[in-house]
């Protein structure tokens, strides 16, 4: 089968998945199953559609659907194919968790609405990356934005998920408006809503960054970059854990990949001008480092994933930045680099994070608590989640041997040839990106010995947390598929990098093609060997190897392990309640960095009649996303002033209204 | 081949050799403070006192208390392995570059944590605390400065870095005197030392490093040390 036909079917049976939910509606046990393998299935037809496509050129077809003169126009190319194939991954892997995930979902309440819509979600998904043309392109990617705000609104008795809901959809509408305004400038220069029209379009300086600006913000506002990413911290918690992993490890992949396709495809970097990729690069800085510092203060556990997710759209945002300056400056081949490093961590981020958000909502499932502070010691009670989360939280800390280091590691590369630029001010910015990059990196590490102690380490804190259960089988199964896929693409990237080469050939009509690995297929030389080189297989068989020798020599040494009880400092009664809090572990950080947190603390003390006889202390943190403070409340405030003004307006008495019309009527008679 | 294997007992002598380093800084500083200071082999003997002691594991810990030892030890001899001392054109050296060295650096660092974390009490979750915070802060900064050699001598590979300035001669370069300063300070943090960290404290409120291993008894706290 062609990769188009795959695709296609892949599109056709999570649409059918869909329908079934609708006919079997009556019968939840059927809808459990045949839903979410129908969905499996498309998943793996995604990947083996995408996958092709990366092998060979593109095809293209056309579907009588449609206004009369606007039929559909599909396409798949190696950027789409490649794009497919991550969406198939993470949906075979949340479609085999879900069935596991919604069983105890499904018993106090209908699951229908969830599963009809997020089949619906999954095919818009699809359609967005298949679209050939603006109204086709438009119709999938408003039906994505529709459907996943009734899957953040799925548990909408709760008041806090409808207000998550409505800043999402808000923020969705105005982005696809923006979106909307991109292409209505390359189609007044065409005037076609065909791809292959707008790719030809020579687009005035002016018209050409008016287009590249829309797009930027219109998919900076789904991709959630700073000061954007205001609904995802929201929106993510709410939505059930399997809708939150598809959300943040493939929705916000679908807006890079509509941004990579409007600028790098239709726009065409051959048009751009030496600023965009510095503002996708500024833009993606701040976002790595911001997001992971909010993420270090949050402590309800999906709302920090969100916002890793916001720092690592930044990441894949540094190396597409990267990759546009390289671009302009002609130095295609460090531009592949860097668009390949963001594409690597893409597909990385899609499988860390899915797995993240699937292992939060295993430890939810077990302890129906989102809350850090009442876990602990999970790692007894859920011993599987428990190392499938440890290889999730190495992934996303960038450290070898899994995936995540190698695409950090590949951006870091591009950033260190910037020195290519000579002469130019940009060549004095990037570095300072690289250090931003370190910085989040490393800011990411402690962050994740925060969730993993915290939550899977010591002694539980609350008895929620000391009567966990182990999940089932079908979620043991979805989330162990991400992490065997993080651990083979952090050690064989030599075999992966080549096949998503396809890419940069496509979009900038050059690859790395053989410098990737010059020095055989064990070692990963993104340019040459002398540069830079790294050997992810031997560097897991020498640890391997270490490992097991240490452990050999010295496991019969001292004689059998015997437990005792912990240093107490002399003080007999150690509790779980004295275990350092996740509030408590963040706090040298907040410290530091408390010009950006602005923290509000506060210490109310009861005492016992003396101030020395202390009670009880009560101790609230308050930490507020400044980008709320500083760029939305002005903005509702100031709307709030233009509405109070129109509706003064519209008080008025009749004589007045007669008067505005009058007025009306002359200032139109002027004018003609 | 031959320079694999050069490569291989260079980073067994580098193994060898760590107790010796350690117990001649503690000799320098007793020395200062007018104390006569361990003798030269009181590193091998204290380890291989602690190798042959019983275990004992905290009450609470978990599996990833036992099994951190190991993975701590592994990052770090590969990391020596990689780092070439003796020779310039090291094969190991290959495997990974600077970027990928500090990365191994930080694994080491994540399993420390993490074991500290999962002892269960409040000191362990102090060290852990403490030390991810420095290093956050100290690793960036290291990396920076292998930055501005690296951009210098355009490549990441440690052995192309020394090649080049072997070659470059004793040209004075402000940027690497700038990164020489940098990296003294990092290095200080990272070592634990003094004003960072103090390795000799018996204040449990005061120790970073300590704090974290302060529950590891035997064969596991020989690997770590």
């Amino acid at each position: 089968m062609s990769s188009l036909g795959l695709a296609q079917s892949a599109l056709a049976s999570a649409l059918g998945a869909a329908l079934l939910s609708l006919l079997l509606a009556a019968y939840p046990v059927w809808v459990r199953r045949l839903v979410f393998l129908s969905l499996a299935l498309s998943g793996l037809l995604a990947v083996a559609g995408g996958l092709q496509a990366l092998f060979t050129p593109a095809q293209a077809t056309m579907l009588p659907i449609g206004l009369p003169w606007l039929s559909m126009h599909l396409r798949l190319d190696a950027l789409g194919g490649f794009f497919l194939l991550t969406i198939g991954l993470l949906v075979f892997a949340v479609a085999l968790y879900s069935v596991g995930y919604t069983r105890k979902l499904g018993k106090h309440r209908s699951i229908v609405s969830l599963t009809i819509f997020m089949s619906l979600f999954i095919a818009a998904m699809m359609g967005v990356v298949l679209a050939d043309d603006a109204y086709t392109y438009m119709i999938f990617w408003e039906l994505m934005s529709v459907t996943s705000y009734f899957l953040v609104v799925f548990n909408h008795e709760q008041m806090s998920n409808r207000k998550a809901g409505f800043i999402y959809l808000l923020m969705a509408q105005l982005g696809g408006l923006l979106i909307l305004g991109a292409f209505a400038v390359l189609y007044a220069a065409g005037s076609s809503f065909e791809f292959s029209t707008m790719r030809t379009v020579e687009l005035t300086p002016l018209w050409a960054s008016v287009a590249f600006l829309l797009a930027a913000f219109g998919f900076g506002m789904k991709a959630g970059v700073v000061p954007l990413h205001v609904w995802l911290p929201e929106a993510h918690p709410a939505a059930p854990s399997n809708v939150s992993a598809l959300m943040s490890g493939v929705m916000l992949k679908v807006a890079i990949f509509g941004f990579l396709r409007l600028v790098w495809d239709l726009i065409g970097l051959d048009q751009s001008a030496w600023w965009w990729g510095a503002l996708v690069l500024a833009a993606g800085s701040s976002s790595a480092v911001s997001g992971v510092l909010l993420a270090l203060q949050q402590h309800h556990l999906k709302r920090l994933l969100a916002y890793h997710s916001v720092e690592n759209i930044g990441i894949i945002a540094i190396g597409m930045g990267l990759g546009m300056i390289f671009a302009y400056f002609d130095h295609p081949l460090l531009a592949a680099l860097g668009l390949l490093a963001a594409l690597y961590h893409t597909i990385n981020h899609a499988l860390f994070k899915g797995l993240l958000f699937l292992g939060a909502g295993a430890v939810l499932h077990a302890t129906h608590s989102n809350d850090m502070e009442k876990m602990g010691g999970l790692i007894h009670r859920m011993p599987r989640t428990a190392v499938l989360f440890l290889v999730a939280c190495i992934s996303i800390s960038a450290l070898p041997p899994f995936n995540g280091f190698v695409s950090e590691w590949l951006t870091f590369q591009a950033a260190l040839m910037a020195p290519q630029l000579e002469g130019t001010l940009l060549s004095a910015l990037i570095p300072f990106s690289a250090a931003m990059l370190a910085l989040a990196g490393a800011l990411a590490a402690t962050c994740f010995v925060k969730v993993y102690g915290i939550v899977f380490l010591g002694r539980a804190r609350d008895p929620v947390a000391a009567e966990a259960h182990e999940v089932d089988g079908w979620m043991q199964l979805g989330m162990a598929f991400p992490a065997v896929l993080c651990l083979l693409l952090g050690v064989f990237p030599t075999l992966v990098l080549p096949v998503l080469d396809a890419v940069p050939q496509l979009l900038l009509q050059h690859g790395l093609a053989d410098a990737l690995h010059e020095g055989g297929w064990l070692w990963l030389t993104p340019l040459a060997g002398e540069r830079a080189s790294y050997a992810a297989p031997i560097v897991i068989l020498a640890i391997l190897a270490i490992l097991s020798i240490s452990f050999l020599v010295l496991r019969r040494r001292g004689g059998p392990v015997r437990r005792g009880p912990v240093w107490s400092c002399g003080f007999p009664g150690v509790t779980a309640q004295m275990q350092y809090t996740a509030v408590s572990f963040s706090q040298p950080l907040r410290r530091i960095f408390a010009s950006v947190y602005r923290p509000r603390e506060k210490y109310q003390l009861a005492n016992l009649g003396h101030k020395m006889l202390t009670k009880r202390v009560r101790y609230t943190l308050h930490i507020m996303d400044l980008s709320w403070q500083y760029v939305y409340l002005p903005i509702g405030k100031l709307t709030l002033v233009l509405t109070q003004w129109v509706q003064w307006l519209h008080s008025r008495t009749l004589n007045t209204y007669l008067s505005y019309s009058f007025v009306t009527l002359l200032i139109i008679l002027g004018l003609i | 081949m031959k320079l694999w294997w050069w490569n291989l007992v260079q980073a067994l002598l580098l193994l060898l050799l760590a107790p010796l380093a350690v117990t001649l800084l503690k000799k320098f500083k007793a020395r200062l403070q007018n104390r006569r200071g361990p003798g030269l082999l009181q590193g091998y003997r204290d380890l291989l006192k602690l190798i042959d002691k019983q275990v004992v594991l905290a009450e609470h810990s978990s599996w990833l208390f036992r099994f951190a030892p190991y993975i701590i030890f592994a990052s770090t001899v590969l990391a020596a392995a990689i780092i070439p001392v003796t020779l310039v054109s090291a094969p190991f050296s290959l495997t990974a570059d600077v970027i990928a060295l500090v990365a191994l650096l930080a694994v080491g660092r994540f399993f420390t944590a993490l074991a500290g974390m999962d002892s269960g009490t409040a000191f362990g979750g102090m060290g852990a605390s403490r030390e991810m915070t420095i290093s956050a802060l100290a690793e960036p900064a290291m990396l920076m400065s292998i930055f501005v050699l690296s951009m210098a001598a355009h490549s990441t590979n440690m052995t192309t870095m020394i090649t080049m300035v072997m070659n470059s001669g004793l040209e004075l370069r402000p940027s690497l005197a700038f990164a020489l300063a940098a990296m003294l300070m990092v290095a200080v943090a990272e070592t634990g030392r003094i004003p960072v960290d103090n390795p000799d404290t018996h204040l449990e409120l005061t120790m970073i490093h300590e704090a974290m291993i302060l529950e590891y008894t035997g064969r596991h706290l020989a690997l770590i040390e």
